[in-house]
Formats: structure tokens, C-alpha cells, sequence
């Protein structure tokens, strides 16, 4: 008989390159895999990284500032960028450098609080909706349904028409924003815990729990929902861009915070009547916005691919 | 002996299910007595796990439903308790160890915080209290150096080492009957054999009482006092151990026997039973068994046979011993 002459399969070699190989083929294919898994981290460090930047400005923002970003100066008004003013200055001659700083603060805590109320609401919402089913749960989706339903963008319209037909004080304002951002978010975020619950639930460890006597809400909150979270949490950060990005659309079209609160959105709004003559007014919040949204957006992308290694291929 | 712990009488339930309804469990009756071990045999869909379940109160309603009969634990009859009552029940006096203990522990928390868990709803122990129990329970159970195990999680322990915490969170709250499904049956055959060991010393150490549920027909032989066999939701045949095995009197028992392989005679070929389980959406009339049974007659065809007591202890449902 002829020696057999096919190299055996398996592959004694397992370092942590041979094994990416072995996952994704061989050759071009393999390399085009690495070079791509290693890129999306690498995303995912930067987005990491412009998030934390972006924290670390809007908590020192009284720090870095270096001008008052309400206080007019005639003498100074709509200046370049220079050593005196990093940014440059508008048309009531406010420091733009400033403005921004302080307006990531705003942004920043505005998303946070908004993303936390429809976290503080999605989630207990879902959780029961998919622990309990049945009825409970067929009317719960429903209305989740209709709210998913409704246009976005009018709600907050709407919301925050009515906000500034009250003209409350900035913290109120503020306040007010905050709800209506948080609450558009809800829906969502039930929606996708209570899918990930419906899918947790038929586990033997929730059945486990039960027979060792554990009562229902134990069990839904406190066995369950830590399973559930990942996506949560990913979806929690991707929310942070977006309710930034909606903030910023709002203050532009004048139903933000009333001036002069230094805002992205107004900022950029002022700017828009100085646009080719003095870009530079509008670049810099703009630029501000962007790199906000992208950070959160990187960055979120990133945890789906730690958080949810079933995702990572596609 | 003579101490009942678990009577249950004529069980029945059913599954209303899309395309039918489904008896998955029709008349059992059987009695476990104080630490006695029971043992349930039959194969895949012979209704054993959801008579197990039944006791827990476990089925899902709908589509679920016990129709008929009573589940009495030391005299309370278990379908009539309240959801309160029944927690109560299930963590400090009956408790169940599962065939598949990597899905039925929490993947997110660490072994000793589970366990503990258990112990602090059941006992009302404080944080300290509960870990001094939970290694005290570890030990128990031959975990080696469980303070350093203690803050594992499942992934991070072989499939023997899960199934003894699982066994661990059973006993957490000291309860005096124990329903095991299949714990050793996803388990390795040489590690099978030392978690039978554990759980037959358990049962012993603690004076508690077992219902032990298996296809393994061997398993049973070493472990259990007392035996049902069960096919297609009947309790077909109910004796002690070394009775049935000696004289087993249900053809399908009689068969079960003689499809394994034996190292004490010998046999040349298995004799396998011929056929395949019925459907259980819809069972022949008369006994289920009929259409596979070698000693089939006319009568078996139409009337379901009762389980008749045919030597001491010796119970069988068949048309062929009245």
C-alpha cells in the first residue's frame, strides 16, 4: 500500500498568529482579516481615546477656559484665530475657544442625563416586558411600537417648542431637554433588553433559580438582566453621538438653550451670517460636534466587538 | 421505611400543543419514602423528567396543564400551595440538581456568589455568614481549595467540578429530598461514576430522600432502593431493585434488560427491542407498548392495563400478569 502522502490536518502550532489563520483561510484572505481586525480596534482606541479627551474638557472646562463665554467685548470683536484667542472671537466678541469648552460641557452632560433617563426607563421596562410575556408584554410592545412609531424628529420639535413657549429659567430649560431627549430614547432600549431577555429567559439557570426558591423580580433583575447588558451598554453609547448630534440640531434652530449659553448648535446658528466671510466661526463648533458624535460612535463600535464577539464577523 | 415523604396519585398532564394535545404524564402513582432513593427509568419522552417537574411545579401553564391527580410532600398537597408557599418549599426542602449544570449556573456571576445567593434567600444569612456556608458547602461537596474557587465562574470549572456546585446549591439550605434529572448523563463515564459516589454519600450523610432520574438503566441498579420504569407517560412497572432486576415482569422492562450487554453471562448478540417509541401526539389504543410487545394479545389492543400488585412491592401494568 502507498504511503499516504496528505499532510496531517491538524496543526500543533498554537500560537495566537496560526490560530487567526486558521480561523480565516489562508493567504490574502487571512491578511485582508488581520489587517482589518486590527483597524477596527485601532478604531476603537481612537474613538476611546476622543471620548475620554472629551470628558476630561468638559469636566476642567472652568479650568481650560480662559475667557468668561458670555461676556461681551466690543474692543475684540470678530477676530481670527491668535495666541490670545485660540478660536478667535464672534460678533459680541466672546472667545470662541471658550464657548467651545464650555459647550462640550453642556453637550456632554445634557447626553449623559438623557441617555440615563431612557436607561433608567427602557430598561425596567423591557426587562419585565420579556420576563413576564404574555399579555403584559403584547401591550407593553405595542405601545413601545407606537412611540417607536412617531416621527423622531417632530417629538423633539415639539418638545422643545413647547419648552421655549414657557421660557423658564436655563436650568429648567435644561431640565426639560433632558426629559425629552431621555425620553425618546426609551422605546429603544426596551425594545432591545426586552429581546434579549425573551432569549435568556428559556435558560436552565433561570429555572435553576427558581427551584432554589428565588422569587420572580429576584430573578428577572438580579439573574437575568446582568446577562442582557452588553448590548445594552453598546447601545447606551451610540445613544450618547446621537443625542448630542439631536441637542446640537435643536440649538441651531433657535429651540435650545436661550442665549448666551454657550452651545454647540447656537454657536453655530451665529455663525451662519458670517459664513464666507469669517469661516472659521462656524468650523470650530462644527468641527466640536463632529468629533463628539464620531467619538461615541467609534467607540460604541468598539465595545459591540469586545462586548459581542458574535457580531465581530460581520 | 414506612415514613411517606412523596405520594403522588394518578398524575396526569397534558401539553396543549399547536398541532394536538400531548399526554406527557397519564395515572403515575408512586410513594418515596424517608431517605429512600427512587429511581425513575425510561427512555427520551417516556415522561419522566415532566413527572419530576410536576413535583416542582416547574410546568409551564399554559401550555401545560395537570389534569388530574395529587402531589402530596409530607402530607401538603403541592398543587394547591400558593406561589409564597411554594418558594418556601422549593429552596428549603426539596431541591433539584439539573443534567446541564454549564446552562444552569449563571455565566455572569462567580460560583460562590450564586451559591450564596441561594443561601441568603433561603436562610436569611448575612454576607460573611453566607461564605463561611458556601465553602463549608464546597468542601462538602470535594471542591478542592474552595476559597481560591470561590471567585471562579462557571467557564473556569470542568464538567465534574460544575455538576458538584451544582450539588453544593442543592444542599445550600439543607432540604430533605432531592430530585436529580440526569446529572451525570453530559458528564464523562469516569466522572459519572465519582459524582454517583458524592451524591449516594450525600443522600446517606444527610438523611435525605432521592428521586434519581436516568436512561441508565445501570446507574439505577447501584444507587436506588426502589425502581419505576416508565414508557410513553405510563408507570409501567414499580418494584425494589433486586426484585425487578431478578424478575422483571413488563415485556418492555424484560427488554431493556436484555438490550445491555451483561459481563456475567454469556451472550453473543444483544436482543434490542423491536420497533421505535409510539407517537405521543397519537398513542395506540390499549396498552402503548402493544405495537413492540412480543406477547401482544387481543385485549392488549383495547384496554389499558392498571398497575396491579403482583408480589410485595412488586407493581407491574400489564395484561399479561393479573
Amino acid at each position: 500500500m502507498a504511503k499516504a502522502t496528505v499532510p496531517p490536518t491538524w496543526n500543533l502550532d498554537n500560537s495566537p498568529k496560526a490560530s487567526l489563520a486558521q480561523q480565516h483561510g489562508h493567504g490574502w484572505h487571512a491578511l485582508t482579516n488581520a489587517a482589518w481586525e486590527l483597524w477596527r480596534h485601532r478604531l476603537a482606541t481612537v474613538g476611546a481615546a476622543m471620548v475620554l479627551m472629551l470628558l476630561l474638557v468638559a469636566v476642567l472646562a472652568s479650568a481650560i477656559a480662559r475667557y468668561d463665554p458670555v461676556k461681551q467685548n466690543y474692543r475684540e470683536m470678530l477676530q481670527g484665530p491668535s495666541a490670545a484667542h485660540y478660536f478667535g472671537t464672534d460678533k459680541f466678541g466672546r472667545d470662541i475657544w471658550s464657548r467651545t469648552v464650555w459647550g462640550a460641557q453642556r453637550s456632554t452632560l445634557i447626553s449623559v442625563l438623557a441617555v440615563s433617563v431612557g436607561i433608567i426607563g427602557g430598561i425596567p421596562l423591557g426587562t419585565i416586558s420579556g420576563y413576564y410575556g404574555g399579555k403584559l408584554d403584547t401591550i407593553l410592545m405595542r405601545i413601545v411600537d407606537a412611540w417607536l412609531a412617531f416621527p423622531g424628529i417632530l417629538f423633539y420639535l415639539i418638545a422643545a417648542t413647547i419648552i421655549q413657549a414657557y421660557k423658564l429659567s436655563l436650568f429648567w430649560n435644561t431640565v426639560g431637554l433632558i426629559l425629552a431627549l431621555g425620553i425618546a430614547q426609551m422605546p429603544g432600549m426596551a425594545r432591545l433588553v426586552r429581546g434579549s431577555v425573551l432569549a435568556e429567559r428559556e435558560r436552565d439557570y433561570v429555572e435553576a433559580s427558581h427551584v432554589v426558591g428565588e422569587g420572580h423580580l429576584y430573578i428577572a433583575f438580579r439573574q437575568i438582566l446582568p446577562n442582557c447588558l452588553s448590548p445594552a451598554i453598546i447601545q447606551a453609547t451610540i445613544s450618547l453621538g446621537f443625542v448630542m448630534l439631536i441637542l446640537a440640531a435643536l440649538s441651531f434652530l433657535g429651540l435650545g438653550a436661550p442665549p448666551p449659553t454657550p452651545d454647540w448648535g447656537a454657536d453655530l446658528n451665529l455663525a451662519r451670517e458670517h459664513m464666507e466671510t469669517l469661516p472659521y466661526l462656524a468650523i470650530f463648533p462644527g468641527l466640536a460636534i463632529s468629533f463628539a458624535v464620531l467619538g461615541f460612535n467609534l467607540f460604541g463600535d468598539g465595545l459591540r466587538d469586545i462586548l459581542d464577539p458574535r457580531l465581530a464577523d460581520r | 421505611m414506612a415514613d411517606p415523604v412523596l405520594q403522588l396519585e394518578d398524575l396526569t398532564v397534558c401539553f396543549h400543543l399547536k398541532r394536538g394535545q400531548l399526554t406527557a404524564v397519564d395515572g403515575v402513582t408512586f410513594t418515596v419514602h424517608r431517605s429512600e432513593t427512587f429511581g425513575l427509568v425510561g427512555e427520551s419522552g417516556s415522561g419522566k423528567t415532566v413527572t419530576a417537574r410536576s413535583v416542582m411545579r416547574l410546568i409551564p401553564i399554559p401550555p401545560g396543564e395537570i389534569v388530574r391527580g395529587r402531589i402530596l410532600f409530607e402530607g401538603h398537597n403541592i398543587l394547591q400551595l400558593s406561589d409564597q408557599e411554594m418558594r418556601k418549599l422549593r429552596g428549603q426542602h426539596i431541591a433539584m440538581v439539573f443534567q446541564e449544570p454549564m446552562s444552569a449556573l449563571n455565566p455572569v456571576f462567580t460560583v460562590g456568589h450564586q451559591i450564596a445567593d441561594a443561601v441568603r434567600t433561603n436562610l436569611g444569612m448575612q454576607k460573611k455568614e453566607a461564605k463561611e456556608r458556601v465553602l463549608e458547602l464546597m468542601q462538602l461537596v470535594g471542591i478542592p481549595s474552595p476559597a481560591s474557587r470561590y471567585d471562579n465562574y462557571v467557564h473556569e470549572f470542568s464538567g465534574g467540578m460544575r455538576q458538584r456546585v451544582m450539588l453544593a446549591m442543592a444542599l445550600s439550605c439543607n432540604p430533605t429530598f432531592l430530585i436529580a434529572d440526569e446529572p451525570t448523563t453530559a458528564l464523562d463515564v469516569t466522572i459519572q461514576a465519582t459524582i454517583l459516589e458524592l451524591i449516594r454519600s450525600m443522600i446517606e450523610r444527610l438523611n435525605m430522600s432521592l428521586i434519581f432520574i436516568t436512561h441508565n438503566l445501570g446507574v439505577v441498579a447501584h444507587t436506588c432502593d426502589t425502581i419505576g420504569v416508565m414508557y410513553a407517560s405510563h408507570l409501567v412497572e414499580l418494584g425494589p431493585t433486586d426484585e425487578l432486576f431478578a424478575n422483571p415482569l413488563h415485556p418492555y422492562t424484560v427488554g431493556l434488560l436484555k438490550s445491555i450487554p451483561r459481563l456475567d453471562t454469556q451472550t453473543k448478540y444483544l436482543t434490542p427491542i423491536t420497533g421505535s417509541v409510539c407517537n405521543m401526539l397519537e398513542p395506540p389504543q390499549g396498552c402503548k407498548f402493544h405495537p413492540r410487545c412480543p406477547h401482544a394479545m387481543d385485549i392488549c389492543t383495547q384496554e389499558i392495563p392498571r398497575l396491579r400488585e403482583v408480589a410485595s412491592g412488586h407493581f407491574v401494568a400489564c395484561h399479561l400478569h393479573t
